[in-house]
């Protein structure tokens, strides 16, 4: 037995000495090249990206009239705002109505049944996406840019158990982070909420405007339940998101135009 | 013999230090136009004797690439192609085998002919440089780029190797 392994091994040596060493390569390719290495973990922004339009191409004619109907919804609510008094005055409040910029995006790829939903979008780097930008649509977050390719982007979705988004809860003001525990796709989890907190069910999630990801207020989810967790002295709440991600199109990429300035400022007062 | 492993060691470190003192920085590219890279190392690959045991040819393969891929940052690209080299040169070399066997044993490759010389250097580059260029890519989706990138390398670094071996073939 041992013998005839060593005939094996002495005859064909060179070959498994090959295919070892290229292993060894492949390794340290994937692991110390970072082109390589996105292409390795993301290889979906490039082949599949491509695919997935094709075919959705053919597939958004099917669901056109449910998207006119959104468009439709949202320009009525656009129209709303722009008459409302309050509207003007957050005009005239220069920092927050210049400091982002949305990018319209279309869905090509999309998942809620995994544990690490993943969105592909149809425009990338040349369309100035960048990784860590907030992407919403007309019902609220969806979640933030993982990778970006030259035409195509990988969002990590709401719906995704790495994902955390600083959301507050409207009429209180208070802070939390809005986590998914990864069993149903409607509901998301409101975390470190304290219990003096008077949470009613029915209350708003909006997005704190904290991070540099979304812009302040965007709609989260409605809280749904309630319960006390006494071992970590805080709410477990449940918020039932506004979004249909199964169901979505139409996305917008939130650009912060004073990103980098802020980045920068942090790393200033860092050192400081 | 000594000698003969001597000057093989002697000349692989030349021809690395040349590859990564010199070669890298030759650029000749203009504007988008990107395809011309000068891989002059994989030479010491295929000047190693012919009778040296395979394992040992893949082994110091290896280390050139890595060696190359220190400098170049990038690590692991030039490796994965030298060692395909070298392991594919002991099947070129015997497609390539002169009748009655290679009779230069001793003195090495670079004494022999020019003509057999050229198609053993030619097969090798096309291996070595598209397999360098895919893993460089790492996805076929960019098939166009590595053929373009392929052949103007080849053009370059072929001409290159040729002009050393005209300089240093020893003189009979």
């Amino acid at each position: 037995m041992i013998r005839n392994f060593l005939t094996i091994l002495i005859k064909f040596g060179s070959a498994f000495l090959f295919v070892l060493l290229e292993i060894v390569c492949l390794y340290l390719i994937v692991n110390y090249n970072q082109s390589q290495s996105e292409i390795w973990v993301n290889s979906s922004n490039i082949l599949t990206g491509s695919i997935y339009e094709q075919y959705n191409n053919f597939t958004s004619f099917l669901s056109l009239r449910d998207e006119m109907e959104k468009l439709a919804e949202e320009n009525a609510a656009l129209r709303s705002t722009l008459l409302s008094k309050d509207f003007k005055a957050r005009q005239q409040d220069s920092i927050v109505a210049s400091n982002f910029e949305f990018i319209p995006a279309l869905i090509v790829s999309n998942s809620t049944q995994s544990l690490n939903n993943k969105i592909i979008l149809n425009k990338g780097e040349h369309q100035g996406i960048k990784k860590g930008m907030g992407v919403i649509s007309s019902d609220g977050v969806i979640g933030v840019v993982l990778h970006t390719s030259e035409n195509y982007s990988t969002v990590l979705s709401i719906l995704n158990i790495r994902t955390k988004v600083s959301g507050l809860i409207k009429r209180t003001g208070t802070l939390g982070d809005v986590t998914w525990r990864g069993k149903n796709p409607a509901i998301v989890e409101l975390n470190s909420i304290p219990q003096y907190v008077p949470v009613v069910i029915g209350d708003t999630v909006v997005t704190s405007g904290y991070s540099t990801v979304f812009p302040k207020g965007q709609k989260i989810g409605l809280i749904e339940n309630v319960s006390d967790n006494p071992r970590t002295g805080y709410f477990d709440i449940d918020v039932s998101i506004f979004a249909d991600l199964s169901s979505l199109a139409q996305v917008y990429v939130v650009k912060n135009i004073i990103f980098d300035k802020i980045k920068e400022f942090e790393k200033v007062s860092a050192n400081e | 013999m000594n000698k003969l492993i001597q000057s093989n060691i002697l000349r692989f470190i030349l021809i690395l230090l040349f590859q990564v003192l010199v070669c890298k920085g030759i650029n000749l590219n203009q504007g988008s136009f990107q395809y011309f890279h000068v891989l002059f190392y994989p030479i010491a690959i295929l000047l190693l004797p012919v009778d040296m045991p395979k394992p040992y040819v893949l082994l110091s393969a290896f280390a050139l690439g890595i060696m190359v891929d220190v400098f170049y940052d990038s690590l692991g690209i030039h490796a994965s192609a030298s060692v395909f080299l070298a392991y594919a040169r002991s099947y070129i070399l015997k497609i390539l085998e002169p009748r009655g066997g290679y009779s230069v044993k001793t003195r090495g490759l670079e004494n022999m002919e020019f003509s057999w010389f050229i198609s053993y250097l030619s097969i090798s580059m096309v291996i070595f440089l598209a397999v360098y260029f895919s893993m460089d890519a790492f996805s076929f989706v960019y098939f166009g780029r590595i053929v373009l990138n392929t052949l103007f390398s080849f053009i370059l670094s072929v001409s290159l190797i040729l002009i050393y071996q005209v300089i240093f073939r020893s003189r009979t």
